[in-house]
């Protein structure tokens, strides 16, 4: 293996990332090359210092703050009603309401219409017929629903 | 039981919620340090960790849980800071007529010396490192931090930059050529203390 073969490997040579038989002929090399050598030297100290440099730490607060942020982006969003003023909208708006109004308003008049009348005559006759000493009580059948008058009476006389 | 079936769901979806926010709690601090690495400011990292953890919990159907989750997450946190970087338009391009041998290429980058995250980049990483890591090809540097800083081999960096290993160990040897050139061009007196050291 020549020089320039060997400084191409120097740097997966310190790594060990070389095949075995690689491996094996550039230490052969480097052995007996100073100037390989000194280039692999050179790599070996950059290799060095990068490996040396303490690892940077990140500001006290970053943590919570790093948190805070990712899930707010992460969750999903909330469905938002996003109103915006339009002429067409509002025209719509306008219309709907109306329509529903004009239609609550003919229906209490056709209901109001049909609705069944509940036709009274007084009857003057029925008063003759209670007695002052009797009881009696106004209700509905609850059978037929027909208006009744119970007429009891007094049984202290 | 429509209302069962819905607050059933809600309670799957806030599980899923409370699970992931453990996620973040146990691996933030390492995106936000390959983050830093790649972006190389605090703002941009934040940014960036932000996103890629979004993006994690949008795709979390695709974990696969058998691998561990920080392997998953650096996959996206890479792929993500190259959309970034691409929807910001800062991509760095740069002619073939300007690239050295090796494709090693000389890049102006910002002057850090105003920025008021200067102490904090002196804390974490040296500086002269740092800046010559962001003065490297985006797939150059994402790779040999994955390798260097990460300690990762070439087969997992390649899964992540979805990539063959071939073209992995390529990048990390070029990348680590631009970082000596760099800092020898720069900070020579630096790389020589280091050396010395070693």
């Amino acid at each position: 293996m020549n020089c320039k073969a060997v400084q191409a490997r120097l740097s997966a040579y310190l790594d060990k990332e070389l095949p075995g038989n690689e491996h094996t002929a550039v230490r052969a090399h480097v052995f007996d090359c100073a100037s390989c050598r000194e280039e692999m030297d050179s790599l070996a100290t950059i290799k060095q210092m990068l490996g040396r440099c303490a690892a940077p730490e990140p500001a006290e607060c970053f943590e919570e703050r790093l948190i805070a942020n990712v899930m707010r982006q992460v969750e999903p969003p909330r469905k938002q009603w996003n109103f915006q003023f339009r002429p067409a909208f509002t025209f719509a708006g306008i219309a709907a309401c109306s329509m529903v109004a004009t239609l609550l308003v003919l229906q209490f008049v056709l209901n109001a219409d049909s609705a069944p009348v509940t036709q009274t005559t007084p009857d003057r006759s029925i008063a003759f017929d209670i007695q002052r000493d009797q009881i009696y009580s106004v209700g509905t059948d609850p059978m037929g629903g027909i208006p009744v008058i119970n007429v009891q009476s007094d049984p202290n006389r | 039981m429509l209302f069962a079936a819905l607050r059933e769901r809600t309670e799957v979806v806030k599980d899923r919620a409370r699970m992931f926010e453990g996620l973040i709690r146990d691996t933030h601090k390492q995106a936000y340090g390959l983050a830093y690495r790649l972006t190389g400011n605090p703002s941009e990292a934040e940014d960036l960790v932000q996103e890629s953890f979004v993006r994690a919990f949008r795709f979390f159907d695709k974990y696969d849980d058998r691998l561990p989750f920080t392997s998953w997450l650096y996959r996206i946190i890479s792929n993500t800071h190259i959309d970034l970087i691409r929807r910001k338009g800062r991509l760095k391009t740069t002619s073939l007529d300007n690239a050295g041998p090796e494709g090693t290429t000389t890049w102006d980058v910002a002057d850090e010396e105003s920025s008021p995250d200067r102490e904090l980049m002196n804390d974490s990483m040296a500086e002269p490192v740092q800046k010559a890591l962001l003065s490297m090809n985006e797939d150059f540097r994402t790779a040999v931090i994955l390798a260097d800083v990460e300690g990762m081999a070439y087969e997992e960096v390649a899964e992540i930059m979805k990539t063959s290993v071939g073209t992995v160990r390529s990048r990390i040897h070029r990348g680590r050529k631009q970082l000596r050139d760099h800092l020898l061009k720069n900070s020579p007196d630096f790389f020589g203390r280091f050396a010395n050291e070693l």
